[in-house]
């Protein structure tokens, strides 16, 4: 060193290793609790067990996959039930939905998870609505590389997925460190036991940002056409392992528009499409939230499912 | 490449890496060519303005040396000085502003109809600053208070040196120019000085600003039939700690880093939500700015020399220029006025709330009045227009004060996120040393950062905003 500049006291090391210490204590605190955060963070934590007892399961092994829509709107039991007094043949269901997630979590959900360790189901069930499948849609960095990615696919990712310098390094913190991938459950935790009004504010503001956000996107220019690169590859990687794809447009209370670019690229992929958006008998009273399915609405749906791939049986994957 | 960016980190890193090594001439150039990869990183095309502010200062400052000293040729060239630095400005910040202004007041005073003629140009970040810092060195040299530089590369460095570039604080030359060209000897103290400002800095911004902002950007986007007046109010309330938080922690985070390069900025913020008064304000906030307005503009105008009139007008001309400093639209013309007439309006009684040595209460009371002062002009300073200042004000007046959920959570998430810092500047105030910390046991030190740390890890904004001076 030369002439320059800036000294560093002895004191200022002990001011550091405390804080570095504090940082693993904190981290190690985050990933004790990591698998009981909250029910999803449970549901995440036991793939490894899931997919594991889907290997030993008999076939056809049924995976329905996608997120909260999913995992209100189909009864595994009954679907099971349905689909076997249907065909008069058993199968097994695995459920795998975390929530929030889409197209893209799916991907590395599904390499991480079921590529990596060369156990894939005969048969996967896509649910989604029409934002789930673009490519568009918001990408939630530090929960992807956190749960969804494994080593080997995490370079992949951020470079695909990581929009710029911060994101890239926000997912590889975010992958190696509990505080930083799991952040924002920890902020829900946290900040309502201090401030007992947090949930309902922030989802308030956040619903009045995106408001304006909308009207400031729909003055200022065209929105981005919607494309389906994604989609694509998760039917590239089913078609690969044999692995026979349904995808599944959702009821909403609604009835909405499926855009024909995604109908073209799942058929285009050999992958088949059931259409359930408008299911006879089914009412705005099975949305009991107004966006999932209650209990009702969730026999309706699952009984559909169940009818429409019954008539596809035997449901064995194609060949790779 | 925000200092609240991994990139900014990274970008870092690599220069004190390297600076570390170099002697002192190379340190100059690597500091000067940082600065511009800096400042090219946002948009390299104007990388040209500040070229040519610095070559044109550069040598007028040169000719200033050689004109004999306050003559008519010496005035030429500080006005040359002055007209290309102002003529920047007015392109690129005032242009717009003033051509559809005009074409507004023609319609409502004749009703004659004008398409005004726009150029539509993208604000350079951070124009203000440096114009404002160069134009300070040719008038001080004209002054004869600076030698002029004599290395055009360290002068370019002293234009463009990246920690405070973009949003200040606005050094002198007198300040800064001798750490550039001299060379730097390590001191004692610099490292845990900048540890602290850095670790604070980002304290403020992310847990303190970014998290403010949320609430703020949310009752400001809010229609009426959404919120209430009382959650207007704090709304408000969370933009006067959203710019603070803010604009100190690019302060700080800039002198942190400097002090890491053995250059001492000047501190830009001294508590300044403990002033009693305008004139104690703004002796606490934007130090760099107000102390820049005092002597090239307030006191070029005749200061408090001319009677009280002319002390009003002064202040008031002072203040407004202030406030369109900030920014080309009427809402900053109307906040630099409002703080010029509560300067004109407190002035009478300056001198007693200066003595109000004694009495907790009064102090608290009187503090607490002049906070809520200052956030009436904040309300000017966040508006998009003065019809929503309007709205605003309506809604505040005529509201029944009944407190809602909205509210709470906004007062709350004020009193658990800036509440502790706020405490932590009362410590300060009290020891009259803003780097109290720096000179307490170690162990103080490493408890409030673990804490700083707990924060910035778990109270992460929901939504990330810029630094709000940079748009100036």
């Amino acid at each position: 060193m030369n002439s320059s500049t800036s000294s560093f006291k002895h004191t200022e090391w002990k001011v550091l290793a405390v804080v570095a210490i504090a940082f693993l204590a904190f981290e190690t605190v985050a990933r004790l609790f990591a698998p009981v955060l909250d029910y999803d963070r449970e549901h995440i934590h036991a793939f490894p067990e899931v997919v594991e007892e889907m290997s030993r399961d008999e076939h056809p092994r049924i995976l329905i996959m996608g997120n909260s829509l999913v995992m209100h709107g189909v009864d595994s039991a009954l679907f099971e039930k349905e689909l076997a007094q249907a065909t008069s043949a058993s199968c097994s269901v695995t459920k795998i939905t975390p929530v929030g997630t889409a197209i893209r979590d799916w991907n590395y959900l599904y390499d991480t998870y079921f590529t990596e360790r060369d156990t894939h189901p005969d048969v996967v069930v896509v649910g989604f609505v029409a934002h789930h499948v673009p490519d568009q849609y918001e990408l939630k960095m530090r929960r992807l590389a956190r749960h969804f990615c494994s080593l080997n696919n995490l370079r992949d990712c951020l470079r695909e997925e990581g929009q710029s310098f911060d994101m890239q390094a926000l997912g590889l913190f975010s992958h190696f460190s509990a505080l930083y991938g799991d952040q924002p459950e920890w902020q829900w935790i946290v900040s309502p036991a201090v401030i007992p009004e947090f949930g309902r504010s922030v989802r308030k503001i956040n619903g009045l940002l995106d408001i304006e956000a909308e009207r400031a996107a729909a003055l200022n220019a065209t929105p981005a056409p919607r494309t389906y690169r994604r989609l694509s590859r998760l039917m590239e990687t089913f078609r690969a392992h044999g692995v026979k794809a349904y995808f599944v447009p959702m009821p909403q209370p609604e009835i909405w528009d499926f855009d024909p670019k995604a109908a073209e690229a799942i058929a285009s992929r050999g992958a088949t499409l059931i259409d359930a958006r408008a299911i006879p008998g089914m009412t705005q009273s099975d949305f009991p939230d107004g966006y999932h399915l209650g209990d009702t609405g969730s026999i309706r749906f699952t009984s559909f499912l169940a009818r429409a791939l019954a008539d596809d049986f035997p449901l064995s994957g194609h060949s790779p | 490449m925000a200092f609240n960016s991994y990139l900014f980190w990274l970008f870092f890193v690599v220069v004190i890496g390297i600076y570390r090594i170099l002697p002192h001439r190379g340190q100059n150039r690597l500091l000067l060519v940082a600065s511009y990869v800096f400042y090219g990183a946002w948009d390299a095309r104007f990388l040209l303005l500040i070229a040519l502010s610095t070559v044109v200062d550069f040598f007028v400052a040169q000719q200033l040396a050689k004109a004999p000293r306050k003559s008519r040729l010496a005035r030429r060239w500080c006005a040359l000085s002055i007209t290309v630095n102002l003529g920047i400005l007015a392109v690129f910040k005032y242009f717009d502003f003033f051509t559809t202004s005009f074409a507004g007041l023609l319609e409502a005073l004749f009703g004659y109809h004008a398409d005004p003629f726009t150029l539509n140009v993208i604000l350079p970040v951070g124009i203000s600053f440096y114009t404002f810092q160069t134009l300070s060195y040719t008038i001080d040299v004209y002054r004869g208070q600076t030698r002029p530089a004599t290395n055009l590369l360290d002068f370019g460095l002293y234009v463009a040196f990246f920690p405070q570039l973009v949003a200040g604080p606005i050094e002198r030359s007198h300040r800064l120019l001798p750490q550039i060209i001299n060379p730097r000897k390590p001191r004692g103290g610099d490292f845990t000085k900048g540890l602290y400002l850095i670790v604070t800095g980002l304290f403020a911004k992310i847990v303190i600003a970014d998290n403010m902002a949320f609430i703020c950007n949310g009752v400001f986007a809010a229609p009426a039939s959404e919120v209430g007046g009382i959650d207007r109010v704090v709304g408000i309330y969370a933009f006067a700690f959203q710019i603070y938080g803010d604009f100190y922690g690019y302060s700080a985070i800039a002198r942190g880093i400097s002090l890491w390069m053995g250059i001492d900025l000047m501190a830009n913020f001294r508590m300044p939500y403990f002033a009693r008064s305008p004139s104690d304000f703004w002796q606490r906030w934007h130090i760099s700015l107000s102390s820049w307005l005092r002597d090239y503009l307030y006191i070029p105008l005749g200061g408090n020399r001319g009677g009280k009139w002319l002390t009003y007008r002064n202040l008031m001309l002072t203040m407004l220029l202030g406030g369109l400093w900030h920014g080309a639209g009427w809402t900053f013309v109307c906040w630099g006025l409002y703080q010029g007439l509560l300067l004109c309006a407190y002035r009478p009684f300056e001198k007693r709330i200066r003595e109000q040595e004694s009495g907790v209460l009064r102090r608290v009371a009187s503090t607490f009045l002049f906070f809520n002062l200052v956030c009436i002009g904040w309300l000017f300073f966040r508006a998009e227009s003065l019809s929503q200042v309007w709205v605003f004000f309506t809604e505040i007046f005529f509201t029944d004060f009944t407190s809602t959920f909205l509210a709470n959570y906004g007062l709350r998430s004020i009193l658990y996120l800036a509440g502790p810092f706020l405490l932590f500047e009362i410590w300060l105030e009290r020891r009259r040393d803003l780097l109290a910390l720096t000179k307490v046991h170690w162990g103080w030190r490493a408890a409030a950062y673990s804490y700083a740390l707990f924060m910035l890890l778990v109270h992460q904004p929901h939504r990330s905003s810029e630094f709000i001076y940079f748009q100036f």
